[in-house]
Order: C-alpha cells, then sequence, then structure tokens
C-alpha cells in the first residue's frame, strides 16, 4: 500500500506537467526545406537565385513543347515522324487550338516573378563586392527581357508584371493584356540596364553575360524594326541599334569564327569559340533533348552502323533508340532536304534508300554503292541530317555520343542560343534590309565557304538575296529555333509555310495576317483570369 | 520531450509486471439442465463459470452441463446472451438446475464514445458500432476496413483496386470536399490517432465504432473533420487458457473484367479491313503498296506482331510453316497469312488466391489477463507478379496492480512484403494487345515489350519492385481510481513504421543493360502521450453525471532516404553500390517533425435516462499555423428524449405502435488542418544548372491560413415497432457545412503560380439516412434477423467560393453551349461553383451511324469539326459512311467542345444495403448463412474501356466482339458501332469523344457478401480434445444486378482498368478450431 502511494504521487506530478500547456513544443525546426523568412539573407542566397533562373530559362529554351514543336515546328524546317504518335499538333497542325497543349504561359510568368523577387530582395541583402552584386542584376534584368521577349513574340499583347506575387490578387487588379509596344519597351529598358552593369564580357557561355545581352539586344531591334511595322518599311534606327549590338560582339574578341561546322556541336560544343549563350546539358538530361528526332533502331540503315568482325554492331552513327523503345515523334521538313542540295559539290550517286530518287525506289535491298552517298550536298546536311528510307528524316545536329559499355546514347550536346554566325546572318539580313545585298552577300560567302560551297553565284539583288539569306539561315542554324522568327521577320510566312495559313483559314496573300501568327492562350488561362480575352483569330 | 521519456521509464516496468499472473485449484463436479423460462427448453451454449476464477464450461446441445473442480464454497454463474445472468452457490450440491430468464435491458449495448463509452440507450450523437462478431469471417484481403463495407449507414467504402492491403476509398456522410475523392476519416486504434487503419488483421478487431456527426468526433477535434473510426483490437478475457487456430483460402477471379473479344479469325478478319479503311479512309482502291503500312504487321509498330505473310515465314523456315502457327486468308490480298495466336489477358487477369493462418492464445483471471494473436498472410494476387504477405503479432496483458489501480500494455507488429512489377499497366494495356502480338519469341524466351504494354512474365524475370513496411505500436496506460468513480488514465503510445523500397532491373535490352536501380527508406516515428480524468456520479438517485478531461501530445518525426544509380556489375547485386554511376540527383534525404498539442472535455447528464445531454469540447494546437492563428477550438453539444422511457407513455395508444422512441439532436464543430507547414510559411525549393544549384521559391507565404470546420447538425428519431420481436427503425437527418475549407485556389497563370492555399470555401453535405434491423424469427433452433439501411443525399454542393469576377465565382471548368439560348453565347460549366455539385459530365450527343454517302453528304454540308485537330490528319474533318454523327447542339455547324450537355453526375445519390442472416441449430450442429447486398444508385460512368477496344486505341489494342456488328460497308443494315479502324484514333475518332453511348447510368446491386457458417455440435469436437470446431464458407462480390454495359458500375467517374488490378470476386473457405 505504501508503494502505491509513493505511485500516485509520482502519477501526480505526471499529471500536472502533462496538463501544463507547453507552446513551445508547437514551435518545431524544419529541416527540409527552406522557408520565406530563412532566404534573401546573404549574397550566397542571391546567387544561388541567379543560378535557379538560368534554370528556369533554360528548361523553357531547351523544351520541346516550347520551342521545337510551338515555334520552329511551325515552319517547314520540320515534319511529323512516321513512327508511333507522333508530335503533329504544331507540326501538321501548324496551329494550336485553345483546348490542346499550347498557350498556358504560366512557365514564362514564374520566370517573370523569379526576376522581379530578386530584383526586390537584392537590396536587403549586403554585398561586400559590389561588382557581383552588379553581374547578378544584369543577368536578372536580361533574363526578364530574354522571357518578355518570348512572350511578345508569342502571344504578341501580354500582361506586364514587374513586382513579385506576393498572394492572390482581387479581381478587379487583375492584369489585362499590355500592348505589345509597352512590352518591347520594357524589354529595351532592361537590357539597358543590364548592359552597363557587367564587370566583363564573357565568362560562361551557359550563363548569361554581357554578350548575350548584345545577342538579345541584336534581335530585339531587329524585331522592333521589321516585323510590326510593313514589309519594306522597317525602322532604320532600329537595324542600326542592332546592327552595333552585333558589331560590339565581334569587337569583344571573345569569340572566333569556326573553320570546321561539324566541330561546333560535338558533344564538347560548350567550349566551342562560337557560342555566346547555350543550354547546357549533361548527362541524364537525355529526355528533354532532341531524342525525339530519332528513330528506332531496326529501321537504321548498315551503312549507318559499324561491325565487327563478327557481325556484331559496334558503332551507330546516329541517334537511335533502344530496341523497340523511342520513336521518331518529329523529324526535319522535306524540304530542307532541297535547300540543302541547291549548290550540290559532289556527284550525285543514286540513294537506294531515298525514296525521292526513282531508280531503285522498288528494291530496297539493293547494295549501297561504295561510295559515300551522302558525301553530295552541303556539309552542313551531313552534320544536321540523315534522309533515310520511307518517309523517315532524322535529325543528327545534336546526337550526343554513344556510350558503347553501357549501350546508351548520352544526348548531352549544348544547344546554342545564340552563337556568332547566327549573329552575323542577321548582320546580313540588317545590311539587306538598309539595301546593302553586297554586305549580306560577304557574310553568306563565309558560311558557305565552311560548308564547302563556292561563293555565292547568284543575283545580287536586294530581293533575291532576302531568299538566299532565308535558305542559308536555315542551313546554317537549323535546329537552332530561328526560322520561324525569321519569316516574320521577313513577312515571308504566306510563302514558306503556306498551309500554315490555309489552315487558319485565311488567304495566304492576305498582306495583314499578323494576328494568325500569335498562338491562342488555353482556356484554362482565360478561365483564370477574367481581364483576359482569346488572341485574334481563335 | 525530457519529460516524454521520464514518463516512459514508469510505464514500462508496469508492462512488464503485468505479464505474470496466478494459478488455482478445486475439488467435486457439478453437473445439471439449463432451461429457458420462455418456454422451457433447454438452452445449448449456456455459459457456466466458477465465480473469481476462469474456470467454465459450455452446455451442449440438450442444455446439460458438467464442471469439475468446484469446492463447496464457490459461486456457480450461469448466463447466456439475451438472458439474466444468475448466481448459484454450490453449497454442497452436486446437481444444479437452472432456468434462465429473459433480459430485455441486455440488448441495451455499451458504445465507445471517444475516451469513454456510454449506454446505447443514452448516446445522443451519431454513432453506430459494429461488432466484429459480424464481420467474423469476411475475407478482407489485407485491408480490414473492407469489413465495414455496407454494413454501417452514411459510410462509403469502395474498392478501387484489387491489390491486397491496398486501402480502399473510405467517406463518411460524403466527406466535406465536393466529389468522391479523399476525405478519408481519422482512425484510433486502441486509443491512436492515426491517419488510416494500418496493417491491422481483421482477425484481431473486435469492435468497430463510427462517430458520424459532428458532435460525436468534435472530441477528437482538428482531425475529425472527416468523421472517425474507432478500432477495438482484442484484449484478454477473463477465463481458462485457449488457443484458437484458423486457417481460411481464398479464390480470387476477375473474369468480370475481361473483355468480350472478337475470335482470333475475326480478329485478323477485321483487322485487315480496317487496313484498308485506314490507308483509304475516302473509300479509294486499296492497293498493295510495299510500305510498312500495307504490311501485315503494321498492325502493331513496334514490331511484335506475328502476323506474316506465310510464304515470307516459309521462306525462313525451310519451306515450313513453323510449329504452333496458323494460317489464315487474307481477306484483302487472299494471301495467306501465318500467325501465332497470344493471350495476353490471360496472363494479366490470372485469377489469384491467398492462403490466412491465424493463431489466438487467450487468458486470464481477475488479476491479469492476456492476449496473443498472430497471423500469416498470403496472397498471390491477379495476374504475374503482383503478391502480398503479411506477419502480424498483437499481445497483449491487463493487470490488477490493486484494487484501485490497473495497467496494461500492447505491441502490435506487422511486416508487409508487396512485390508489384513495374509496367502496372499490363492490366489494361498489355492485356489488350491483339491477338497476334507475340508474348512468346521463337526460342520460348519472353518478348519484351515497352513500358507501356510490358509482357508480365518479363516484367516477373528482370524487373524487381518489393515494398516491405513495418508498423510496429506499443502502448501501455495505467487507470486509478483515486476515489471511487474518479479515475486517472495516463498512457502512452509509440508507433514506428518502416517503408523500404527496393526496385532494380536486372539486365536487360530494353534498358541497355543499365541495371537501374533505386532504394528508399522512410522512418517515421509517431509518438502520442495522453491522461485522461474522468469522474461518473449519480446525486440523488436519478441525476447521473460524467465528467471527462484529458490532454494528449502528439509528435511526428519522419525521416527518408533515398537514392538511385545504375551499371551494378551482376544481376545478383541489386543494390546500389558506391561505385555505382549516379543519375542527377541521385541521393535525397528529408527530415519532418510534426507537433500537435491538444486538450478536451466532456460533460454528459441525463435524468433517469430519459432527458439526456452531452456536451464536448477540444483545443487543438498544430504547428503548421502561425502564431495567430495556432489554436482551434472545437466544440459540440447534444440533447436526447427517451419518450419511451416516461412514465405516461406505456399507456399511450401510441406505445401500442411504438414499443420504443427516442429523439435527439446534435450540434458540432470538428476540424481539418490538412496543410503543410510550408503553406504558412513560404517554402524555396532548389533547381540544378550547369553543376549548380539554384533555389527560387516554390510555395507563396500565407500567414492568415486557419483551421478548417466542419459544423454539422444532425436530427435522429428512434423507434422500434412490436413490443415481440421488435422492428428497430432510425431516421436521421444531417445538414454538414465544411467552413473555410482549405483549397488551393488558383491564381491567375501571369502570377507565375498555379494557386495559392487558403481557406477559400464553404461546402454542404445534407442527407437522410433510415436504418431498421429486426429478428422476424426467433425459435429456439431457428432465427432470422435482417438489417439495412437506406441512405439519400439531399444535396451537396458548394455554398461560397472567393471572389474571382466569374459569375458563380467558379474556379476551373469549361464552356458549353447554352441549352436555353443555343445560338447565344456559350456558359462556364463544370469546375467548382457556388450553388452547384462537382463532378458533372458533359458529353456529346451520339447521333448514329452514317449509312450512307448521302448522309455523309448531307452532314458534312452541315457541319465540320474544329477540335481534336491533330487527330483528324488522315481523313480532313469529313465523316463517311460508317462513322459516328454527333449533334450540333447548338447550332453552329462546328462540332466542339461546345456541343456537349449535361447527362448527370458522377456521383452516388443513394446508397442502400440490406442483409439477413439465417442461423439453424441442429443435432449436427450449427448453420447460419447471411446473405448481405449493396446498391449505389444515381451516378454516371463513362465507359472508357469498350470505346478502346472498338476503336483500337492507336492500333495496339485487340478488337471487342461489338465489332461482329459494326457497320462494313453502304448498304448495310446499320448497328450501332460504327464502322472499324485501324488505330482509329488516328483515323476518325469515332470513339474517342466522351459521348452520350459510352456515358451510362451506373446504378447496381452487388451480392457483396454470402456467408455459410458451420459450427460442429461439442459432442462431437470434445473426444478430440477441442472446445469448438467451426468452418466457413464466403464469397464476396459474387455479382452485379445492373443495366450498365460497361465493365465496372462502381466506377464513379471513368471505368477503366488502369494500372491496378481490378477487384476480385472471391470464393474462400475456412476452418477454425478452438483448444
Amino acid at each position: 500500500m505504501k508503494k502505491i502511494v509513493n505511485l500516485s504521487k509520482i502519477l501526480l506530478l505526471i499529471v500536472l506537467m502533462v496538463f501544463v500547456s507547453c507552446e513551445d513544443q508547437l514551435n518545431v525546426k524544419i529541416y527540409n526545406d527552406i522557408t520565406g523568412s530563412s532566404f534573401w539573407k546573404t549574397p550566397s542566397d542571391a546567387e544561388a537565385a541567379v543560378v535557379a533562373l538560368h534554370a528556369s530559362f533554360m528548361d523553357i529554351m531547351k523544351s520541346s513543347n516550347n520551342q521545337i514543336s510551338n515555334v520552329d515546328g511551325r515552319t517547314d524546317a520540320w515534319q511529323p515522324g512516321t513512327l508511333g504518335p507522333r508530335l503533329t499538333g504544331a507540326v501538321e497542325g501548324h496551329f494550336q487550338t485553345a483546348n490542346n497543349g499550347a498557350g498556358n504561359w504560366r512557365g514564362y510568368y514564374r520566370l517573370v516573378h523569379d526576376c522581379n523577387l530578386l530584383l526586390a530582395k537584392i537590396g536587403d541583402i549586403e554585398f561586400e563586392n559590389v561588382e557581383n552584386k552588379n553581374d547578378i542584376l544584369a543577368q536578372t534584368y536580361t533574363i526578364r527581357a530574354m522571357t518578355y521577349f518570348e512572350l511578345v513574340r508569342i502571344f504578341g499583347d501580354v500582361p506586364l508584371v514587374t513586382e513579385p506575387t506576393t498572394g492572390k490578387p482581387e479581381p478587379e487588379d487583375y492584369k489585362a493584356r499590355a500592348p505589345r509596344a509597352d512590352v518591347l519597351n520594357l524589354i529595351k529598358a532592361d537590357i539597358d540596364k543590364a548592359l552597363p552593369l557587367y564587370s566583363s564580357n564573357l565568362k560562361d557561355v551557359h550563363f548569361v553575360s554581357k554578350l548575350s545581352t548584345y545577342a538579345l539586344k541584336a534581335e530585339v531591334y531587329m524585331w522592333s524594326a521589321k516585323a510590326y511595322n510593313a514589309r519594306g518599311s522597317a525602322n532604320t534606327d532600329d537595324i542600326n541599334t542592332a546592327i552595333s549590338a552585333i558589331e560590339s560582339i565581334e569587337n569583344s574578341g571573345e569569340l572566333t569564327f569556326a573553320s570546321d561546322y561539324s566541330s561546333i556541336f560535338t558533344r564538347d560544343g560548350n567550349d566551342s569559340s562560337e557560342y555566346i549563350l547555350a543550354v547546357w546539358y549533361e548527362n541524364g538530361l537525355s529526355s528533354s533533348s532532341y531524342r525525339y528526332a530519332s528513330i528506332r533502331n531496326d529501321a537504321v540503315p548498315d551503312q549507318y552502323k559499324v561491325f565487327d568482325g563478327a557481325g556484331n554492331i559496334i558503332k551507330k552513327l546516329f541517334p537511335y533508340a533502344l530496341e523497340n523503345e523511342g520513336i521518331a515523334a518529329m523529324s526535319y521538313g522535306e524540304a530542307l532536304n532541297d535547300i540543302y542540295a541547291k549548290y550540290q559539290t559532289v556527284d550525285v550517286h543514286d540513294n537506294p534508300f531515298d525514296n525521292n530518287d526513282d531508280a531503285n525506289v522498288n528494291d530496297p535491298g539493293a547494295t549501297p554503292p561504295t561510295t559515300a552517298w551522302y558525301d553530295r550536298r552541303d556539309l552542313r546536311f551531313i552534320n544536321n541530317c540523315v534522309d533515310i528510307p520511307g518517309p523517315n528524316n532524322v535529325v543528327i545536329k545534336y546526337a550526343g555520343i554513344e556510350d558503347l559499355s553501357a549501350n546508351v546514347r548520352w544526348w548531352d550536346n549544348d544547344i546554342p542560343i545564340y552563337r556568332l554566325t547566327g549573329m552575323l546572318l542577321l548582320k546580313a539580313e540588317a545590311y539587306n534590309t538598309l539595301g546593302n545585298p553586297e554586305a549580306a552577300i560577304d557574310i553568306m560567302d563565309m558560311t558557305r565557304a565552311r560548308a564547302g560551297l563556292a561563293p555565292y553565284p547568284g543575283a545580287r539583288d536586294q530581293a533575291t538575296v532576302e531568299d538566299e539569306l532565308l535558305d542559308e539561315s536555315i542551313r546554317e542554324l537549323f535546329g537552332e529555333n530561328k526560322r520561324w522568327w525569321h519569316l516574320i521577320r521577313e513577312h515571308r510566312v504566306a510563302d514558306y509555310v503556306p498551309r500554315f495559313l490555309i489552315e487558319r483559314g485565311q488567304d495566304r496573300t492576305s498582306e495583314s495576317v499578323w494576328d494568325y501568327y500569335y498562338w491562342p492562350i488555353a482556356e484554362s488561362v482565360l478561365i483564370a483570369n477574367t481581364k483576359l480575352v482569346q488572341s485574334p483569330g481563335y | 520531450m525530457r519529460r516524454n521519456y521520464n514518463f516512459l521509464k514508469i510505464i514500462l516496468p508496469i508492462f512488464f509486471l503485468a505479464t505474470s499472473f496466478t494459478g488455482f485449484g478445486q475439488q467435486k463436479t457439478v453437473s445439471g439442465t439449463i432451461t429457458s423460462s420462455v418456454d422451457g427448453q433447454p438452452i445449448p451454449g449456456a455459459t457456466v463459470v466458477i465465480k473469481g476464477t476462469a474456470s467454465g464450461v459450455v452446455s451442449n446441445f440438450d442444455g446439460n452441463y458438467s464442471i469439475d473442480n468446484v469446492s463447496e464454497t464457490s459461486i456457480l454463474e450461469f448466463s447466456f446472451l439475451g438472458y439474466k445472468a444468475q448466481e448459484i452457490p454450490v453449497q454442497g450440491l452436486t446437481t444444479i438446475n437452472v432456468v434462465l430468464v429473459e433480459d430485455n435491458t441486455q440488448l441495451d449495448e455499451v458504445v465507445v464514445t471517444g475516451f469513454t463509452s456510454q449506454s446505447k440507450a443514452t448516446v445522443t450523437t451519431a454513432i453506430t458500432k459494429v461488432d466484429a462478431e459480424s464481420l467474423q469471417n469476411t475475407p478482407v484481403g489485407g485491408a480490414s476496413i473492407d469489413a465495414l463495407q455496407g454494413r454501417v449507414s452514411g459510410v462509403t467504402i469502395l474498392r478501387t483496386t484489387g491489390r491486397s492491403g491496398d486501402t480502399p476509398v473510405i467517406q463518411i456522410r460524403g466527406g466535406t470536399t465536393p466529389g468522391l475523392s479523399g476525405d478519408s476519416p481519422l482512425f484510433i486504434v486502441d486509443g491512436f490517432v492515426q491517419d488510416d487503419l494500418g496493417d491491422t488483421d481483421m482477425n484481431d478487431i473486435e469492435e468497430f465504432t463510427v462517430l458520424k456527426d459532428a458532435a460525436a468526433a468534435a472530441i477528437y477535434g482538428a482531425r475529425a473533420g472527416n468523421g472517425v473510426i474507432i478500432i477495438k483490437t482484442k484484449r484478454g478475457q477473463k477465463g481458462k487458457f485457449s488457443v484458437s487456430l484458423k486457417y481460411s483460402h481464398e479464390d480470387q477471379n476477375v473474369d468480370r473484367f475481361k473483355i468480350d473479344w472478337l475470335t482470333p479469325e475475326e480478329e485478323i478478319y477485321f483487322a485487315r479491313l480496317g487496313f484498308v479503311t485506314y490507308e483509304n479512309p475516302l473509300g479509294a482502291i486499296f492497293h498493295e503498296r510495299n510500305n510498312w503500312w500495307s504490311a501485315p504487321q503494321a498492325y502493331d509498330s513496334n514490331n511484335a506482331s506475328l502476323l506474316r505473310w506465310a510464304d515470307d515465314v516459309m521462306a525462313n523456315n525451310g519451306g515450313v510453316i513453323p510449329n504452333g502457327y496458323v494460317t489464315t486468308a487474307d481477306p484483302i490480298t487472299g494471301r495467306l497469312l501465318a500467325w501465332k495466336p497470344s493471350n495476353w489477358e490471360a496472363r494479366t487477369l490470372t485469377p489469384g488466391n491467398s492462403d490466412s493462418y491465424v493463431i489466438n492464445i487467450n487468458g486470464g483471471n481477475d488479476k491479469a489477463v492476456y492476449n496473443l494473436t498472430g497471423s500469416y498472410f498470403d496472397n498471390k494476387g491477379i495476374g504475374v507478379y503482383n503478391s502480398y504477405k503479411r506477419y502480424y503479432l498483437k499481445a497483449s496483458t491487463d493487470i490488477n496492480l490493486a484494487g484501485n489501480l490497473k495497467a496494461g500494455s500492447s505491441f502490435r507488429y506487422s511486416l508487409t512484403d508487396t512485390q508489384t512489377g513495374e509496367g502496372n499497366s499490363w492490366y489494361e494495356r498489355s492485356g489488350r494487345l491483339p491477338t497476334t502480338a507475340r508474348y512468346f519469341n521463337d526460342d520460348g524466351t519472353f518478348f519484351q515489350n515497352d513500358s507501356g504494354k510490358r509482357n508480365p512474365d518479363f516484367t516477373e524475370q528482370y524487373l524487381t519492385r518489393g515494398r516491405y513496411n513495418t508498423d510496429m505500436t506499443f502502448n501501455t496506460y495505467l487507470e486509478w481510481e483515486i476515489i471511487p468513480d474518479l479515475k486517472l488514465k495516463p498512457s502512452a503510445f509509440f508507433r514506428q513504421r518502416t517503408y523500404s523500397y527496393l526496385s532494380f532491373n536486372k539486365a536487360n535490352s530494353l534498358d541497355g543493360d543499365r541495371r537501374d536501380q533505386a532504394g528508399r527508406n522512410d522512418n517515421t516515428l509517431d509518438t502520442q502521450f495522453e491522461a485522461i480524468l474522468t469522474y461518473n456520479k449519480t446525486i440523488l438517485e436519478d441525476h447521473n453525471f460524467g465528467f471527462l478531461a484529458g490532454t494528449s501530445f502528439q509528435n511526428g518525426y519522419d525521416y527518408v532516404v533515398s537514392g538511385s544509380a545504375f551499371g551494378s556489375p551482376s544481376d545478383l547485386i541489386p543494390i546500389i553500390l558506391s561505385s555505382s554511376p549516379n543519375e542527377e540527383n541521385d541521393v535525397s534525404t528529408s527530415y519532418i517533425k510534426t507537433a500537435q498539442q491538444s486538450w478536451f472535455g466532456q460533460i454528459t447528464y441525463n435524468y433517469k435516462r430519459k432527458y439526456l445531454l452531452n456536451s464536448t469540447f477540444r483545443k487543438d494546437g498544430a504547428y503548421q499555423f502561425t502564431d495567430k492563428f495556432k489554436f482551434g477550438l472545437f466544440s459540440g453539444i447534444s440533447g436526447g428524449w427517451n419518450i419511451h422511457a416516461e412514465n405516461w407513455y406505456a399507456g399511450t395508444k401510441l406505445s401500442n405502435i411504438l414499443s420504443k422512441a427516442k429523439l435527439s439532436i446534435s450540434y458540432g464543430e470538428s476540424g481539418k488542418n490538412n496543410l503543410s507547414i510550408l503553406d504558412t510559411q513560404g517554402a524555396y525549393e532548389t533547381t540544378s544548372y550547369a553543376g549548380q544549384t539554384g533555389i527560387r521559391q516554390s510555395t507563396l507565404i500565407n500567414e492568415n491560413l486557419k483551421w478548417e470546420t466542419t459544423k454539422e447538425n444532425d436530427y435522429r428519431f428512434e423507434f422500434s415497432l412490436l413490443k415481440e420481436n421488435p422492428i428497430n427503425l432510425s431516421v436521421e437527418y444531417y445538414n454538414k457545412k465544411a467552413i473555410d475549407k482549405l483549397f488551393v485556389e488558383p491564381l491567375p497563370n501571369y502570377t507565375g503560380f498555379t494557386g495559392i492555399r487558403q481557406n477559400i470555401g464553404d461546402f454542404e453535405s445534407k442527407g437522410l439516412e433510415v436504418g431498421f434491423n429486426a429478428t422476424p424469427v426467433k425459435t429456439l433452433n431457428f432465427k432470422w434477423s435482417l438489417q439495412g439501411f437506406a441512405d439519400f443525399v439531399i444535396s451537396r454542393k458548394t455554398l461560397k467560393l472567393p471572389e474571382n469576377g466569374n459569375p458563380n465565382n467558379r474556379i476551373g471548368g469549361t464552356l458549353v453551349y447554352n441549352p436555353d439560348d443555343p445560338t447565344g453565347d456559350p456558359i462556364s460549366v463544370g469546375g467548382t461553383a457556388e450553388g452547384e455539385e462537382t463532378n458533372d459530365l458533359y458529353v456529346y450527343a451520339n447521333d448514329g451511324v452514317i449509312g450512307s454517302w448521302e448522309e455523309a453528304d448531307a452532314y458534312n454540308a452541315m457541319v465540320s469539326f474544329d477540335e481534336l485537330s491533330n487527330q483528324r490528319n488522315r481523313r480532313g474533318d469529313m465523316k463517311v459512311p460508317g462513322n459516328y454523327k454527333w449533334k450540333d447542339l447548338n447550332g453552329d455547324g462546328i462540332i466542339n467542345s461546345l456541343d456537349r450537355y449535361k447527362i448527370g453526375n458522377s456521383n452516388w445519390r443513394q446508397h442502400y444495403s440490406f442483409g439477413n442472416t439465417f442461423t439453424y441449430t441442429s443435432p449436427i450442429g450449427e448453420f447460419s448463412l447471411s446473405i448481405l447486398l449493396e446498391s449505389y444508385t444515381g451516378h454516371y460512368v463513362y465507359d472508357f474501356n469498350n470505346p478502346r477496344v472498338y476503336s483500337q486505341a492507336q492500333g495496339q489494342d485487340r478488337i471487342g466482339a461489338a465489332i461482329r456488328d459494326s457497320y462494313l460497308q453502304p448498304g448495310d443494315e446499320v448497328s450501332g458501332i460504327a464502322q472499324y479502324n485501324w488505330a482509329d484514333l488516328h483515323v476518325m475518332n469515332n470513339f474517342q469523344r466522351l459521348d452520350d453511348k459510352f456515358t451510362q447510368k451506373g446504378d447496381f446491386i452487388s451480392i457483396r457478401n454470402v456467408t455459410l457458417n458451420y459450427t460442429l455440435p461439442k459432442e462431437w469436437v470434445k473426444p478430440i480434445g477441442a472446445e469448438s470446431i467451426k468452418a466457413y464458407v464466403v464469397g464476396t462480390n459474387l455479382g452485379y444486378l445492373t443495366e450498365y454495359k460497361g465493365l465496372n458500375p462502381e466506377a464513379f467517374g471513368t471505368d477503366s482498368l488502369g494500372g491496378t488490378p481490378p477487384p476480385p470476386e472471391t470464393v474462400s473457405f475456412g476452418v477454425e478450431v478452438k483448444f
């Protein structure tokens, strides 16, 4: 009994302890995540934030949805593949409806928010090294400008957001679409803020630098000079601004015109002296690369395989999908075969695997000729494309490298956003627009020479050179997502992608079809914001 | 924390102390007969126990008993269910005959109301108790909660998968979220508060108690907003040491999920014809071209088809058709085709079976009782590589330390081993591969298909996917009666769970012999410390008071390590080596802490058990909230009136009709705190780019988040008709409102975020529940009892949403034409909107098959299709004979998503259950048969399966038998099924639209459970030393009564087989021996 009394005392103690409130127990420490109150304290926070801006921006730039399917995918540079579920939405349909896919700009605006948040918070952080802070600011302004430049080109008028999101706005404060001119003004202002802040020209091609800002500036001013003005009435001030931005890049001394085209896109392309800004790839990032342009293993002709003595394949010369797995969802456009073949320099051997030639079309078993028949074209074609039996066009521009030991292919080529030759061809376009086709031809002759072609042999008037520049640019820049914007700048979509406008219900000869170039916004985007109106024409 | 461990130091010794108990010994034998006062007949199965001991016997079929070792001073206790127990002192007698008197008050059972229990007669809230007796032999695979299916009104339990151990969807009174998803109730297992039932074995469960209304659930406060299910597992019972063994075997069958297919020959016939329509959609002449799509194997673009030209096959095989191949003439060219039929579905929907072994040990005396349950459950599930094993152990002791001090503890452990293959879409995609798709290669190895339609046997051979979960709960309590009726009960609970996952691909060519490896270990510790003080007092004879006060702390720790790599040197090494190459971000750890603190109290009062009052409150604090909203207060009040207990009632006319009548009313508030601390504090996430780590905001800060509250009114009238064999009925109306619901509120896309979690809406759920039970026939050897319920949804809708500028503040949704003004502006429907229920189904109006070119031309002239444009690539938007037409409801000449109308809703509106049990006692033993029917009505189901096999999707599916009657050519009699095209999805899209042909009423009656129990007579089993032997046969989900034409009327929404095995029909038998 005595023991029980003692026990009772202890119990009473427990009860007292248990019943006493203990609020600090509810303030748990968070180990897993960085919370709102723990971030934006030190310069390294800002550095990590600017890395994240690049991660998000590059994600947009490399995503097959945003770039290939929706931008260049609209042009004649691409066509749907033939196997499996084909990426037909953008390529074959050449437009998106409000309901199927394109048109959600949240990803772009997330990046805008991240930029705005960094700009709003960086003032709270003390930097010992002001250069460091200025470089971060310059990169942030540039990425915001690049993001808006994507938005304004894709959607036209878009909401203009310059403050970070802190919560839900009241419906009456929702943002409507701002005029595209206002968006362009913000882009230009951001570029002007960024340029003086950089401490050096170029540090790492995977990150935004002063040279990328110049490259952006050149594209922005070429756009404002030509895209919204009627054909033939470009704004010459803007064009001259673009030319001087390109000259700043050339004069920086950081870049050299590569001597060998194929070396630019090798696995080590990131070291290429031509690159200004490129999406960084590494092993294991295969899923979002150009893999969809690959072809099934069993469709690969033997020419593209290297065999050992026992008949085992020891190497494949271009992307193939793993056994039974991959599918070519998109391939290069049939039109490219002709554009590349325009200046043939090598004797044409009949390609028994090419359905475009007639001699052996019914005899797929014919012995391949001993000469490498594919040498017949522009060297850039050999680097970028393979034309194989059936309607299978395979893109090999970013073919990665095959790891025979693991039996995998690493799709790790960096994908350029801006490179020197692209800027030079843009300058050629600028000169030609200003009525100086000879200067444009000089530049084309440089790129032609590198491709193994003789100097430009054709007519040298402005109109012909404009056509030629469109051809030369896609030959050079295929897979770099420049053609759609180029066609728009020249007001030539109707000529080169007629079915785009036909499917949009437009007379291809109509001059004023700008409205039909914009993407629709998704129904969900419309429903979430009552102040939005659908893009014209949808 | 320190305090908690001190607590443990005291409790632990008590547990070990509790494992000792004492013995006893006596002298003579007493025998006699036990009869009933009702009809003078003998009572078999009555219990005779020597008072104060565990020693006892049971009367035989003739009511005779004989008990040994009785001392002169002993008192014998005679009892039988439904009769008043009697105590008779032995005083030298050797024969004692007893007449037991029927006891009506014993039917007044006790129910658990949370931390305490109450007589059912004084309960004033919506509480339903189901004791496990009635569920005893229900085969429930891994999830014990399945046993409650169709047993409790207001409780919806939907089994959506056939994988053992998967938790079904459980909702009480429709949950508080619009729609049928989530809203699982809170579980209290032996006092421990948890979010799921875990792997508790049904054989260890003694009773379930469901707290349905908010007044009842309020005692569990902030987590009880979806209702509460209290589970009591078995504890020791006084009595001699006993052992019972139980074995059961179950067969699982999913035949009803098999599709009615064309025969293989027909399939080839239609597949080849379908090629022609695919190739020449507009009716041009078919001509053989040496292109990939005209070769026979183009049937499957994955080169998995065995369909070849016979002469090609022979050419490769020395001029003969290989063994196992058959030949068929190609209906197009007349050339002979050679192929080998495969039946993939036979492998994906293979029957399963399981075996269960249970041992239960029980015993104890006045000083201490103990109970031990151990079981092993082994399920080889549906299909291939789908297994689940569970080892379960529960041990408990309860001891009397002294007259006023009790202690007890229990330990529960389960280990589950779940093996499932990667490529879970077997059940749907692999199982529907065409009959020409090869299952075996010519050399006998399994054909390796891609991950979307994996070969199940290949998966079993090469891909390991194992989950190993352990769940260990230890709890201990002390109960101290400080003064009479004042009890203090402190208790401690520890629950440790581990969740391990191992994934390994043996070298195979599909993934380039990479030998991918992944592993994860999730270690969770939850603790709960609780102290409860109760005081029951009756003053002035008739005023009965009960008080309860308590407090509880809960802490959770969750630590996760996971990693992945590839490149193991051998198939024998599935684990990740330090030298294995890694994928990006291959290793991660995570550590999460949670904490909650609560105080609660309850006061009950009744006057002569006539006027009843009950009130509870609970204050909860939780770590997720900012200081401003850290604490929430929840309370419930309820009152009741036992009308039949009034003195004046007995004399009224009404009392002749209603032998019992009780009214009760309750109002309560309970809550939900289903959010993360990061929702209040905001979060940043890391990203990686160019070898550097980036950080960006991932969750917006919202410091104004608070508890979600469920407010509920409940009105109940319980009454009994007739005095003899009464029919008990209850009618209950509830009105439940969830206020400040925690939802993710969508943000305009330009903010960059999908949404921010807010307390944004109010939601209403109203319903009527009618329950009844009766025992129409009850004689000594035959009993028929029945029970059932009907649940009616009166209203289920969103009341309030934040202003967002849309009509009804609609969130999400879609546009359709306005039926009141077809040519006017389209209207916004669906999503979530004020005044509306969610899950309305909007469908196209199927207008039948086009029978002729004239009809096609007329239709094409009238409408065009602007939707699904990326899928009209082969034929433009022209419709040809054999295609479906859809009505242009808004008459704008375009068939698009605006032309949809509301056909119904995918939520059910009525839920019925009806059960009958027949018990017959005969000289050869006792037989009992029970049949349970369950029914849901009012919902619409979109049949996803049939359109898929009629359309053959992308050209890689088998073809359904309905195609036999499909349209073939103009002039044919037009059937209801459109013309078959190869890969119709890419051609004409006849079957891809969600239309009213494939959206049907889902009303069904399910034969949920049929159980036949047989108990052998005592005297038969005694010679072998057993106390009892029982055997049973049970069938579950035996069939449906429905007009629905798809596979599963129990799909609320889309009826699609998906990636998990479908719920099987089961037949099992078992035998239980008790010593």
